[in-house]
């Protein structure tokens, strides 16, 4: 039975959430409580629906039943206004996603201006100063087609990070990467988790999961088939397809 | 790349702002709307032609009349025959004037003013043919104009018919040899044959055909302006102006080189016997010592020059008619003719006596003698003796009469002697002139009213004469004995192919300003191009992005359904019906701005393919960037305008460009709603000149640079965009 009532403590409560393609049901019923500042690391076999977990949560998919509670709102219900709920969440995709026809600036700095958040040189200032933390205030004024892979992942966090947001969701951030430009990439996630942001991270990296992560959630069948502390779910794993899985990964 | 982006939109609002006032200012209507819109088929002459970019011609002229007498301001606009009704039906116009014959059935549509022309039927065929009855005629290819009384007539002759919708056509079929003849108002006949006097003629055969009368066409419910008009006319008949006007087309022999009766000031016309070394026609042009020397003069005047076949006989009565006309190739006598006047051209001779070979006449007394009328042979003769002094009006009927040996010797002016031996080699013998060299005193008769031409004339003749030019012809023309062959000093006949061409491309864009034509049109053509191409540029990108964002979130189901309809309706039909369905139907009550009018048809046209291209751009930027850009807490609308369609429109650009100078090409078609564009501007030349290829030549020629032009700018821009962002 679901919680109705909402608890201030967490941040994000999702409730009976169902997805299907067509006959695919691809997830059957995830519930999950995510508190302020917490860590959340989920990991599954390919195409258990872990994208469209975290799709689902930025409202890029229509999910098929369930409700995602945000501040006490329901996020799902037709009536509230998604836009905004959207803005209050940020996403960093596998495939960095920046806009090539801009400069890195101009990427990080157009929705909070076009939002009405923040003046054009307050937005500027920002950006330089998010730009100068991750070491790339020099690429400001260049396109995105210049920068490396790992630049261009720091680039599309800290664009995510511009909107000020109170929950991070990554999509295996790092799979697109070449191997050597993987290591920038999660320490500046990392950085974030340390600095207090609550996020749901997408990895294929188990180490990095156990590293940064409050808890682990491991996702098969449509359900979230198991879900604890990474100490406990890589150390004293219970399901049977999560042996499996880490057996095969790790 | 947002630089470029801005550079492109910059480019695109400032030619907007060129071309939408450009738009505005191309029909003289003014603010108060009372200038009065007449249609015309520019094709017709003596009642409907240009002359250079001007309107000129009977109908045009009766109106100018009409219009001073009312005081209303009047505009002529060129528009095909068979469209004028419609046009005045639907009152995209005023008024139709274009030689309409008053029949029962027209007049169930509109309303005719009283008649103004009477005309019957003929035949127009190529010279020299045996066409002696209908019978000569029936079953052959025979072209006309639609909707015409010749085509009607036509029909019930032949089951051949060839219609076309101007009259250039129908000559060119002719003269081609495609069509054997064509039934025609007679009037406009005679000026086709005016045009081609040696490869045309009229045959008068047609006895069955009955009288018919122009008027001009008013909407029936245009009444106020059709009285207006109407009373008008009939005042103008009363008084005589009409008939004025008529008599001064009939004096040109409706030639369509007569500029209109109400701009002759400009002109000089010259009446021309065409019959010795002064006036003659050498392969089909005037030439002579008279028509180089007013040539001359008419240049030095800043005059245009007109020659008008005419008898020496008939040269008082219509010099008194109508004083600006000049009489050519005189004979200065000591007896003015009552009315007239002479100028002399300082040109003298003397008198010659001419036998048959081997013969010669020393002594006249006795003689029966020959002379040429109003020569001055006739007063040398006066005294000599003469059994008998007999007058030709042709000196080819004197030198018959001389070798058949009725007559023992003409005496004539000593170049009219040397012009017979050498078009008569071997038959005929000179004597020595019988007279001093300054005897014959030449010159030109003018109307005794026309003192101040007289004057112009005369020191123009004056300057002309100082500079040695009237040497320089006098010493041309004596060069070949003045046997009449040769063309004017002015004119060489164009040897070899590229001559030819020249000298048709000079009477095809420069004598007649047909380059003025051709460049109305192609200011018509860009006008219509870039207005069409910022209406497509909005209507396709407006109707991508609701159809793109109805395809994403599935909001706008209406717009949505609107926008393929659109797509559907104008991707699946000619571009030329939709031009005529706004044209006619929807914006029927438009006014009389046609080129809008086009440039709205040709932006819709173009505005579906535009929203295709856009799709396409649009489907062609990765799903990942509407996703980032949402995620960012943009809405759908937003991410589309700043994020997907800059990036879209930049993978676009090159098939956007391909779609400009599709549109570009379109426009061709704008003719057919009165528009004067390129593609018309090559149609009029051909109506005045009958010459379809150079026209045509070199408005492909215009297009193809217009269009290699823009190719090179995409290529330039294509080269720009493919560097990276
Ligand atoms: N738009 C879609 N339409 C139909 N089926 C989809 C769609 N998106 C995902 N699926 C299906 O849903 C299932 C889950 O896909 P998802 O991308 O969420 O898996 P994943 O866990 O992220 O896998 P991976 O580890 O490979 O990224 C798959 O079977 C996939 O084929
Ligand atoms: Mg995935």
């Amino acid at each position: 039975m679901p919680t109705e009532t909402n608890n201030p403590e967490y941040l994000i409560e999702i409730k009976n959430l169902k997805k299907s393609f067509g006959d695919n049901e691809v997830l059957k019923d995830i519930n999950l409580n995510v508190r302020k500042g917490e860590v959340i690391s989920v990991i599954g076999p390919s195409g258990c629906g872990k994208s469209t977990f975290i799709r689902l949560i930025m409202m890029l998919e229509k999910a098929t039943g369930g409700a995602i509670v945000l501040d006490g709102e329901n996020i799902l219900d037709p009536k509230s206004d998604q836009n905004k709920a959207r803005a209050r969440i940020g996403m960093v995709f596998q495939s960095f996603n920046l806009f090539p026809h801009m400069t890195v600036k101009q990427n990080i700095t157009l929705a909070p201006v076009k939002l009405g958040l923040m003046s054009k040189e307050d937005a500027d200032r920002k950006a330089m100063e998010l730009l100068q933390r991750i070491g790339l205030a020099d690429k400001a004024d260049q396109h995105p087609a210049r920068l490396s892979g790992g630049q261009q992942q720091r680039v599309a966090i800290v664009r995510a990070l511009a909107m000020n947001p109170e929950i991070m969701l990554f999509d295996e951030p790092t799979s697109a990467l070449d191997p050597e430009m993987v290591g920038e990439v999660l320490g500046l996630i990392k950085d974030l988790a340390e600095s207090g942001m609550t996020m749901i991270i997408v990895t294929h990296e188990m180490g990095f999961a156990r590293d940064v992560s409050d808890r682990v959630l491991f996702f098969n069948g449509g359900y979230i088939a198991e879900a604890n502390t990474p100490e406990e779910l890589f150390g004293n794993p219970q399901d049977a397809r999560l042996k499996e899985f880490l057996s095969k990964v790790l | 790349m947002m630089k470029k982006t801005l550079a492109v939109f910059m480019v695109a609002v400032f030619l907007l702002t060129i071309a939408v006032p450009l738009a505005s200012n191309t029909e003289d209507t003014d603010a108060a709307g009372n200038t009065i819109i007449i249609e015309s088929s520019p094709d017709f002459a003596p009642y409907d032609y240009y002359y250079g970019t001007e309107f000129a011609g009977i109908d045009m002229d009766i109106l100018r009349a009409i219009s001073n007498d009312i005081g209303k301001k009047i505009e002529f606009r060129p528009n095909d025959f068979g469209s004028i009704l419609t046009s005045v039906t639907q009152h995209k116009c005023d008024m139709g004037a274009s030689g309409f014959t008053i029949t029962e059935e027209r007049k169930e549509s509109v309303l005719f003013t009283d008649d103004y022309a009477l005309i019957r039927q003929v035949v127009v065929a190529k010279a020299g043919l045996d066409i002696k009855t209908i019978d000569d005629i029936r079953g052959k290819t025979i072209a006309a104009q639609n909707g015409t009384s010749g085509a009607d007539y036509a029909e019930g002759v032949t089951s051949n018919l060839r219609l076309h919708s101007g009259y250039a056509q129908v000559v060119l079929d002719i003269l081609n040899g495609v069509a054997f003849c064509e039934v025609v108002d007679d009037a406009v006949g005679m000026a086709q044959v005016s045009a081609y006097p040696d490869q045309l003629a009229i045959y008068d055969v047609l006895t069955d055909a009955e009288d018919e009368h122009y008027g001009f066409i008013f909407a029936k419910d245009n009444v106020a302006l059709y009285n207006e008009f109407n009373e008008s006319l009939k005042r103008l008949k009363a008084d005589g102006t009409v008939g004025k006007i008529v008599q001064y087309y009939v004096d040109n022999n409706y030639s369509p080189n007569t500029p209109s009766y109400f701009n002759q000031v400009k002109t000089l016309f010259v009446l021309t016997p065409e019959d010795s070394p002064y006036t003659y026609k050498a392969q089909g042009r005037n030439a002579g010592i008279d028509v180089d020397i007013l040539s001359a003069v008419a240049k030095e005047m800043d005059y245009r020059i007109s020659f008008i076949p005419s008898k020496r006989v008939d040269f008082v009565d219509k010099i008194t008619f109508t004083p600006s006309y000049i009489g050519a190739d005189v004979t200065i006598s000591s007896d003015v003719p009552e009315g007239t006047m002479f100028v002399p051209s300082g040109v003298t001779d003397s008198l010659t006596v001419v036998t048959r070979s081997g013969t010669s006449v020393d002594d006249l007394a006795g003689k029966n003698v020959a002379v040429l009328s109003f020569s001055a042979a006739s007063e040398y003769m006066v005294g000599k003796g003469a059994s008998e002094v007999r007058e030709y009006v042709l000196a080819t009927d004197a030198v018959t009469d001389l070798l058949n040996e009725t007559r023992d010797c003409i005496v004539v002016d000593t170049t009219m002697a040397k012009s017979l031996s050498a078009r008569y080699p071997g038959m005929l013998s000179m004597s020595e002139p019988v007279t001093a060299d300054d005897y014959v005193k030449r010159g030109y008769m003018l109307s005794a009213d026309a003192g101040d031409l007289a004057d112009a004339v005369s020191a123009a003749l004056t300057k002309v004469k100082d500079s040695g030019e009237v040497k320089n012809i006098l010493d041309y023309y004596a060069g070949d004995s003045f046997d009449m062959t040769q063309s004017s000093y002015y004119y060489s006949e164009p040897n070899g192919f590229f001559e030819k061409l020249y000298d048709k491309f000079m009477k095809d864009f420069i004598d007649n300003d047909g380059y003025k034509h051709i460049l109305t049109g192609l200011g018509n053509t860009v006008k219509i191009t870039l207005i069409a191409l910022c209406i497509g540029t909005v209507i396709g990108i407006l109707a991508a992005a609701i159809m793109s964002i109805h395809a994403e979130t599935g909001k706008l189901l209406i717009p949505h359904m609107i926008c393929r309809f659109y797509v559907t309706i104008i991707r699946g039909t000619p571009v030329l019906v939709q031009l005529l369905i706004i044209y006619y139907v929807i914006l029927v009550d438009f006014a009389s701005n046609a080129i809008l009018i086009a440039a709205i048809a040709f932006g819709l046209n173009s505005g579906a393919y535009v929203s295709e291209i856009v799709r396409s751009g649009i489907n062609s930027v990765p799903k990942g960037q509407m996703e980032a850009a949402r995620s960012l807490g943009l809405s759908t609308r937003q991410s589309m305008t700043s994020v997907v369609i800059p990036q879209a429109i930049r993978n676009i650009l090159p098939a956007l460009g391909n779609e400009g100078i599709s549109l570009l090409k379109e426009t061709s078609v704008a003719g057919y709603i009165a528009i004067v564009d390129l593609t018309k501007a090559a149609d009029i030349i051909r109506m005045n000149t009958y010459d379809a290829l150079l026209p045509l030549l070199v408005i492909a020629v215009i297009y193809l640079a217009m269009v290699l032009v823009l190719q090179f700018l995409i290529k330039k821009l294509e080269r720009r965009l493919n560097s990276a962002y």
